[in-house]
């Protein structure tokens, strides 16, 4: 064992340093869910000036005080790991601007998104909170929740014998509930939380690029169960969030609608058409 | 391997194969699963013995993992049983899906490990070798590739431990001995496969107007033994399209076990799995029936 380690030393030394820099790279950027920014990894700190400049400047900018320090951030991190890897500062760069990003201006020109790809919430309408940075404070509030697949019934000859065993004959699966929440709970976490004490099936999967949980299926009615653009997707007070349910913080006196589509939302009120609010 | 079965027309035998794998890999019903699972197992350990023993130490293992991971990725089925720590359901439907699978592959290796020892080389270059030479040769040569790899293996392994004494004691040098006898049976297995090609090449393999000289014939009994499978499988497969056997797993497990048509069904499918070990324990019998005569 000491021979093959004097016989292999560099070879063992390289291994640990590839090592080391790797997890480094990989706590420091933190950046999996984040769009590679690919003209910062020459140099990430002339390009991230002009990507806060624009952040500043547009009007929905939601987070101003991560956009009001990026150079320093950017340079910092690039002094202490300038002789690793072009990966560390790609990381590095894309965790100075989390605010806007914008990987092809010039070619597409496409919508301003923020770090999880949500397009600007409109006017008077509550902005994504990360579910990661709320707290949950035990202080009760109420709010309104139900559980619909309506939208299914008008097909329901055309579908499978397996689909249409879960579907209930008027399309509620949970009529409307006045139900308590504590602070800081999601429209997720609520759903989640329903479906155990009411002994409803629901299973999600976590997506990171979204930030948010993606429900695939409630009371065993599946995503595409009933076509390609069939899926769950939730309204609150009226309103189709354009970001996920693990975002949206539940206010007291919500009405929380969860919502079976057929057709990509057109069928129940909500008008992305490729985008599912899940 | 020669017993009542593997002496039949290879056609047969091929014929009685496709039909048992074939339906073993689209029937989830468990009656269905079950009499599949048995008819393999038995005619494995008739063609494999003791060898089966051993086979089963790597398809059980592969069975319990599909079994515990079904459950972990599928969250479907009415009757949730738990929770999991990351919130989605464990449910009752899951497991047995899980489980049924399992049987499911289980049976296909086991059918297979008795397909190896029926359908020899000269079988397959007997059926393909007229329609599509290269894949019949291709297929012999692939179904002969790893146990000759590994007998070859065990040799070039003797060999260098002969020629390189005291090489093999530390770790790395142990590594270094294995890489280098690879090495050596990735060239050999090349040179293997570029004699065999010449060889055949050089015979006219696949040559327009060539004909071959085989022990096959295609008796009386072989046409009436496949005319019995063939109109075996017909029915289970009218009976399986015609939905006289419906069973699914989401959202609950329903189906029918029972009735006439299933029994009709499962009877005429013990029957086209059992027809290598009954028609090996009808020669017997005959065997000693004649012997009792002298």
């Amino acid at each position: 064992m000491k021979a093959f380690f004097i016989k292999y030393k560099w070879i063992c030394i390289g291994v640990l340093a590839a090592a080391v820099i790797l997890t480094v790279a990989f706590v420091t950027g933190g950046s999996l869910n984040r769009e590679p920014a690919p003209q910062a990894v020459t140099t990430p700190a002339t390009t991230t000036a002009p990507a806060a400049t624009e952040a500043s400047a547009a009007t929905f900018a939601s987070q101003p005080s991560s956009a009001a320090q990026p150079t320093t951030q950017a340079t910092t991190q690039r002094t202490t790991k300038a002789a690793t890897q072009p990966t560390t500062k790609a990381a590095a760069a894309s965790q100075a601007q989390p605010a806007t990003i914008k990987p092809q201006a010039a070619t597409t020109a496409p919508k301003p998104t923020d770090a999880y790809r949500t397009e600007s919430v409109p006017e008077g309408k509550p902005q994504p909170q990360e579910p990661q940075e709320q707290t949950i404070i035990p202080e009760k509030h109420t709010c309104t929740f139900s559980v619909s697949c309506a939208s299914v019934l008008a097909q329901k000859d055309t579908l499978s014998a397996s689909v249409k065993e879960v579907v209930p004959d008027d399309g509620v699966i949970l009529p409307p509930l006045s139900l308590s929440f504590n602070e800081g709970e999601s429209v997720f976490d609520v759903l989640a939380r329903v479906c155990r004490e009411q002994h409803i099936h629901m299973e999600y999967t976590n997506t990171p690029i979204y930030n948010s949980a993606y429900i695939e299926g409630i009371g065993n009615l599946y995503e595409f169960d009933c076509g390609a653009g069939s899926g769950w997707m939730y309204r609150v007070n009226g309103w189709f969030p354009n970001y996920g349910s693990s975002r949206y913080a539940v206010k007291d006196g919500d009405v929380i609608e969860w919502l079976y589509t057929c057709d990509l939302g057109r069928d129940i009120g909500g008008n992305y058409g490729d985008q599912t609010g899940e | 391997m020669r017993d009542a079965f593997s002496d039949r027309h290879p056609l047969v035998n091929l014929a009685f194969f496709a039909a048992a794998i074939g339906f073993a890999m689209f029937l989830m019903q468990p009656v269905c699963l079950t009499v599949a699972a048995v008819c393999a197992l038995l005619t494995a350990l008739f063609y494999n013995g003791r060898r089966t023993t051993a086979l089963l130490k790597f398809i059980l293992p592969t069975a319990a993992v599909i079994i515990l991971v079904n459950p972990l990725f599928n969250h479907r089925g009415a009757t949730v049983l738990t929770y999991f720590p990351w919130g989605n359901p464990l449910t009752l439907e899951s497991v047995l899906y899980g489980i049924a699978s399992a049987v499911l592959i289980a049976t296909v290796a086991l059918w297979c490990m008795s397909l190896n020892r029926v359908m020899t080389t000269d079988k397959i270059v007997f059926l393909f070798g007229k329609i599509a030479p290269s894949l019949g040769l291709l297929l012999s040569m692939a179904l002969r590739f790893i146990p000759r790899f590994a007998a070859q293996f065990k040799e070039t392994m003797a060999a260098q431990q002969q020629v390189s004494q005291g090489a093999g004691k530390s770790f790395v040098g142990r590594i270094k001995a294995g890489v280098r006898v690879f090495s050596v049976m990735v060239s050999r297995s090349m040179e293997n496969a570029v004699d065999t090609s010449d060889s055949m090449k050089s015979r006219g393999y696949g040559l327009k107007g060539r004909t071959a000289f085989s022990l096959f014939r295609f008796y009386a009994k072989d046409a009436v033994l496949l005319a019995v499978m063939l109109t075996e499988a017909a029915v289970l497969s009218v009976l399986l399209l015609g939905g006289k056997l419906p069973f699914r797993y989401y959202p609950s497990v329903k189906g029918a076990i029972g009735g006439v048509w299933a029994f009709i069904f499962y009877g005429i499918y013990a029957a086209l799995l059992l027809t290598p070990l009954l028609l090996n324990i009808g020669e017997d019998v005959k065997w000693k029936r004649l012997r009792s005569k002298i």
